[in-house]
């Protein structure tokens, strides 16, 4: 009886706090678009510089691969840098004084995976229109776009949270966030690149379930780690 | 770990390291094939061989698929051997083509001696339809003869020497590992408890533990080096190390940009706890599904299954435990350094 009071208590709180995240976000539009300006700028750039170079003839899927997945990382540190900057210090003492951390970081985490994704969907659209769209299995890079992008957001949620109120906290959030990415960013790109051809080989339910099991470490770790850094 | 400052332990760290350094550099290898030249015409294939320090006669030779663990008595005797002044030389030469034996497999020659065994050399041959040789068939059972003991390390085809880095390359992984171990412990203390003891550990701890994670890949370069050709593979093993070292780094650059000391403990005790397990979870589930050019990884035999003998094991096991030793000395020394300064 008390744990289902509990969580139920917890999803009316995080629905609560995701409600606000999504008005506030709404309400400012421009942040959102800014996302995209940027997704629309690096991928041009990178299409400018690869097309002087002679490299976009007869690209093959594994530099796409790469490349794409370089691309999604930047943005989504990017955006999270953003969005954790957007806040400001008396937002956060608010924040203290009305709800418990665990829920902040379960709200944060579904709203900044949800971002992340919707990016990294807009950015796979953009990308398609300059560089073409090589995918067999259009389910497959689906679900790497959904697994990736979520995973990227949910590492750097934390390290931003780490480096959020510190003197050059943008170059930390990647500094601490970085070497840890380096697992997730190939075991997805190894993901993805069973996409690109109609059968899917033997290492696909292994790099699935890894994936799967970094993520969801990744989760509980923040949800019990969190409360300690909530007040610094 | 203040047992440690009783000055025994100290004495047994320093006699530890001292009988592995000395050990494993002052004992000889084995005598094994060291240099084999083959010629090869339309139906023979001459194998010109060197055993520099063998005394004894050779019983038996012949080639084997180089297969782990081949339990299949399919082998090839020369019909023609020749002794020389410190080594042999073998012919083959046989009319019809052995159908168990098959194209672009690998041979290895093995020879049969009393006292120090079957001598192996690795990939001696490999079999293709350009040379045409014919194998004769041979079925008789042979089990490979007892290896006496002998104060010696085993002779490895391209290891040689360099086997002798296994006293220092490997206990630096295990020193990291334990050194990683023991701040992740006190960094979920600190965070339990919110004693300024526990951080200073944690840092101190995971500095040492940076130190010997840089010697243990000095080591494993100069060793891939002279083995595998190059300083530095793409080998899932590598790539863990540097990015542990990566990780370390950045916890010292989140310290070093924080000048609250309780803002600082917590948030590098949260990043190491966090980065630690996601560096653990990478280094030992990665390297098991790619393939890897270390002992036990990727079908690559493991170093217990034929390297490591009972003389090896004589030293590497107190190597791991003095170095262990060294590096907790070293931890608790930084440690009372630095609460010396700040006094």
């Amino acid at each position: 009886m008390r744990t289902s009071v509990y969580l139920l208590g917890l999803i009316i709180r995080v629905l609560a706090l995701l409600k606000y995240d999504f008005q506030r976000e709404f309400r400012q539009r421009m942040s959102f678009l800014s996302i995209l300006l940027y997704v629309f700028a690096i991928t041009y750039l990178l299409y400018f510089l690869l097309n002087t170079q002679g490299a976009l003839v007869k690209m093959e899927v594994k530099y796409w691969n790469v490349i794409f997945w370089v691309i999604i990382l930047f943005t989504t540190i990017n955006e999270l840098i953003a969005q954790f900057s957007k806040e400001s210090e008396g937002l956060y003492l608010y924040y203290y004084t009305v709800i418990k951390p665990a829920h902040f970081i379960i709200a944060r985490l579904i709203f900044h995976s949800f971002y992340a994704v919707l990016t990294s969907l807009m950015t796979y659209f953009i990308f398609s229109i300059w560089f073409g769209s090589p995918v067999e299995n259009f389910g497959l890079i689906l679900l790497s776009i959904l697994l990736g992008s979520s995973s990227f957001a949910i590492l750097f949620t934390l390290t931003t949270a780490l480096s959020k109120g510190l003197k050059n906290n943008a170059v930390l959030t990647s500094v601490l966030g970085f070497p840890l990415c380096i697992p997730l960013i190939t075991l997805v790109s190894r993901l993805s690149k069973e996409a690109f051809f109609s059968t899917t080989s033997d290492n696909f339910w292994i790099n699935l379930t890894i994936l799967l099991g970094f993520n969801s470490i990744m989760v509980v770790l923040s949800v019990i780690l969190y409360p300690y850094i909530w007040r610094e | 770990m203040n047992f440690l400052n009783q000055r025994f332990l100290q004495f047994l760290c320093i006699f530890l390291i001292g009988y592995s350094f000395l050990g494993g550099l002052l004992l000889p290898l084995s005598p094994n094939i060291e240099k084999l030249d083959y010629k090869s015409e339309d139906t023979t294939l001459v194998l010109n061989l060197s055993i520099p320090k063998l005394k004894e006669k050779v019983g038996l030779f012949y080639l084997k698929k180089s297969v782990l663990g081949d339990t299949s008595s399919l082998i090839l005797k020369p019909t023609h051997i020749q002794k020389l002044e410190t080594g042999y030389v073998l012919k083959f030469s046989h009319p019809s083509l052995f159908k168990e034996f098959q194209k672009e497999d690998v041979l290895d020659l093995i020879c049969h001696t009393e006292t120090w065994g079957g001598l192996r050399y690795f990939s001696a041959y490999y079999l293709d339809t350009v040379i045409g040789t014919r194998l004769l068939p041979n079925n008789e059972k042979i089990n490979l003869p007892e290896k006496q003991f002998h104060w010696s390390f085993p002779n490895r085809t391209i290891l040689r020497e360099s086997i002798r880095n296994l006293f220092y390359h490997v206990p630096m992984w295990f020193t990291m590992m334990a050194l990683l171990i023991y701040s992740l412990v006190h960094s979920i203390l600190y965070l339990s408890s919110g004693k300024m003891t526990h951080d200073l550990k944690a840092s101190r701890s995971a500095g040492v533990a940076s130190f010997f994670g840089v010697l243990g890949i000095l080591t494993g370069m100069i060793w891939a080096k002279f083995t595998w050709g190059a300083f530095w593979t793409n080998d899932p093993k590598l790539n863990g190390a540097a990015i542990g070292m990566l990780v370390y780094l950045a916890y010292f650059v989140l310290r070093g940009s924080l000048d609250d000391e309780i803002k600082r403990a917590k948030l590098a005790a949260v990043y190491n706890i966090f980065s630690f397990t996601i560096y653990m979870v990478f280094i030992w589930i990665l390297p098991r599904i790619n393939d890897s050019l270390h002992p036990g990884n990727g079908g690559n035999p493991g170093f217990n299954v034929y390297e490591q003998d009972n003389v090896m094991r004589l030293f590497f096991y107190p190597a791991v435990l003095g170095w262990i030793f060294l590096g907790f000395w070293l931890t608790e020394a930084y440690v009372k350094l630095k609460e010396k300064k700040g006094e």
